[in-house]
């Protein structure tokens, strides 16, 4: 997780957070967060389905 | 439009007819867990060793709940896998071109391009990938994302044919037979047969050969993660470049390109995909290539009359898809041997039809006819560029992606997507005759109905939303190659290819940015799984129903009436979903083209 170029999303806080860590960590945390979220919300979407 | 031609479609579709019933009866066999196959001595060790080093209980069926659960936690470490192996390619084996980590926007859309078997692919596999990377990221997922298409297809058959009962299977051992007993031997004997025609098969280095003329080219320029840089006005920054060399590209071409065929997931070893001579090198290997995208498509429609002792349903799917086939093709075929008339107006030879964007060696009539097989699948393989067809010809693997690629289509989801279209023909029906709709002896109420327009509306939904936010972002129009409708029609067809798991690409959009990947990323998964969850929502229920026998007023499931209504409802939601984007797009531009504008 090195040499990787910055956030380029034009989000204040995490643009702020990366130049603070000065690192592509951030990146790889904001998609997987991403990627776990959505199958998060696959989850409650069996419930939905379910309940409907 | 030559006589060369409809012999070859004639024998396209004599062979896809031929594999139909021994592959649905070997499906049969497969998505059977005490099923008997000619590999059982072989496989059936290894199948049980799988089960017992994962814990499963083969002999424990899942509800809908939990085999939906299983295969949501499945696709997430898979993808979670991908990203991994992509950002890490620098430090992992088999890197010989010593290949650099993948940026994190490019890991995200390709880990969930493969997820979802969309092998959408937002850069050149050759520049981008080491050989790790294709072999162990992504050849993994062209393989368990092509079963898993399959397992949900045989769930909701399973919904369908049984009756009074709970569950629909159990998602590990279909995911695991299917790779086993379908996947993996069918891809092994593929191999070896597109290595005979000359697909490349090694782990050797590129091997660079200098010009014997140096040229100039003008190219996008790249940053060090291979993005195309973008300059203050937004647009990609263009430079010349002097080549003096050339880099032949190689590796473990047959293998890929086996397992992307037949399971439908299309993303090429070389950018150029199937229109490179390694990865299509002969007219035989084209035949092959075009014939496994659909064949276990077809084979599954009779896997559904069969598992539902209705032979005759299974046929009469098979008959729609035909005619929704078979209408793609001709469209695109005229379109193409027609030609651009400015060319005509222009006194150029158009004896050969539209011949930019495709190989000399395939010529217009394969080029069409591999459009649109690629496209009534979820394929996405190309052996053409689909953006330098003319207007209608454009038109129809766009068309065919937007209707849910459910002509054939992408296996196990050609399938699902096709059922959900009969449950909402048969609910028409009984609308129209005034009684309770049923389908295969099992009614079809409210809960049905809405599942199945859950299902579809996610897709136009996901697909009209982002396009619609592309075409009026400073982000979406930079990648633009084209203005106009044309352009429009790229932005369409990207969001399309990525909702509906395809992959195909206008070449036009420079689609390898941030913004891009991170919205087509989340498309794929969209598409793919927020179009399953309802699927296998409605499969459970169904399963729990009990068949209720014939009577005067149940509206037939097969023979013509019923292969009339689907078509009509396909085409009609289709219509209804799309045609005001395509109108401005592919339609206008045709009338445009008429007219002597071009984009």
């Amino acid at each position: 997780l090195v040499n990787t170029p910055a956030f380029r999303f034009d989000v204040p806080g995490i643009a702020l957070a990366e130049r603070v860590t000065d690192s592509g960590l951030m990146n790889d945390l904001a998609y997987i967060g991403l990627t776990v979220a959505f199958f998060v919300l696959g989850g409650l979407y069996i419930l939905f389905c379910d309940r409907l | 439009v030559d006589a060369s031609g409809w012999l070859q479609l004639a024998v396209y579709v004599a062979l896809l007819a031929a594999v139909t019933k021994p592959l649905g009866l070997y499906l049969v066999c497969v998505l059977d867990p005490a099923g008997k196959t000619w590999l059982d001595p072989v496989l059936r060790p290894l199948e049980r060793w799988t089960y017992r080093a994962l814990g499963i209980d083969p002999a424990r069926e899942q509800d809908w709940r939990q085999y939906t659960l299983a295969m949501l936690l499945f696709s997430l470490v898979g993808c979670l896998f991908t990203y991994a192996v992509l950002r890490l390619q620098h430090l992992l084996p088999l890197n010989p071109q010593r290949l650099g980590p993948v940026s994190p926007d490019l890991a995200f859309n390709t880990a969930a391009s493969f997820t979802t078997n969309t092998n959408w692919q937002s850069y050149a596999g050759e520049s981008t990938l080491s050989y790790f990377s294709q072999m162990v990221g992504l050849t993994f997922h062209n393989f368990v994302s092509a079963a898993t298409g399959i397992a949900i297809a045989a769930a909701l058959v399973r919904g369908l044919a049984r009756h009074s009962a709970k569950t629909v299977g159990n998602f590990w051992v279909d995911l695991v037979r299917t790779t086993y007993y379908l996947l993996v031997p069918a891809c092994l004997v593929f191999a070896v047969l597109l290595v005979s025609q000359g697909m490349v098969q090694n782990f050797r280095p590129y091997t660079v050969a200098r010009l014997v003329e140096p040229m100039t080219v003008t190219v996008e320029k790249k940053n060090g993660s291979g993005e195309a840089v973008l300059g203050v006005n937004g647009k990609p920054v263009i430079e010349e470049q002097t080549v003096t060399d050339q880099t032949i590209v190689q590796g473990p071409m047959a293998s890929q390109a086996a397992i992307k065929m037949l399971g439908t997931n299309g993303g090429g070893y070389a950018n150029a995909n199937a229109a490179h001579p390694f990865e299509n090198p002969t007219p035989l290997s084209n035949l092959l290539q075009m014939l496994s995208i659909l064949c276990i498509g077809s084979g599954l429609t009779y896997y559904l009359g069969r598992m539902t002792k209705n032979q005759g349903h299974g046929w009469s799917v098979w008959a729609a898809m035909l005619v929704l086939f078979l209408g793609g093709v001709l469209l695109c075929w005229w379109a193409e041997a027609r030609g651009n008339p400015i060319h005509q107006q222009l006194g150029l030879a158009a004896a050969d039809g539209n011949m930019e964007g495709k190989e000399v060696r395939f010529g217009v009539f394969n080029s069409a006819l591999f459009a649109t097989v690629t496209t009534d699948a979820s394929c996405g393989a190309v052996n053409a560029m689909h953006d330098s067809f003319t207007p209608l010809g454009g038109f129809v693997p766009l068309f065919n992606i937007e209707l849910g690629e459910v002509i054939f289509g992408g296996v196990g989801a050609g399938l699902y997507g096709m059922l959900v279209f009969v449950v909402l023909a048969v609910f028409i029906a009984g609308l129209m005759v005034g009684r309770t709709p049923e389908y295969l002896g099992k009614k079809v109420e409210a809960y049905e109905v809405k599942m199945a327009m859950l299902a579809l509306l996610v897709l136009a939904v996901s697909t009209l939303g982002f396009a619609a936010w592309a075409a009026v972002s400073s982000w979406g129009l930079a990648g633009l190659s084209n203005a106009g409708p044309h352009g429009l029609s790229e932005i369409l067809y990207a969001y399309s290819s990525a909702n509906g798991n395809n992959g195909s690409a206008f070449a036009g959009l420079s689609a390898n940015t941030p913004w891009y990947n991170t919205t087509l990323g989340l498309a794929m998964l969209i598409g793919r799984f927020l179009m399953i969850v309802p699927i296998l929502a409605m499969a459970g229920p169904l399963a729990r129903k009990r068949i209720v026998p014939p009577s005067p007023g149940t509206f037939p499931v097969s023979g013509g009436t019923f292969v009339v209504l689907l078509l009509g409802t396909i085409l009609l939601i289709g219509a209804l979903n799309f045609v005001p984007a395509l109108t401005l797009g592919p339609v206008l531009e045709h009338f445009l083209m008429g007219q002597g504008k071009l984009f």
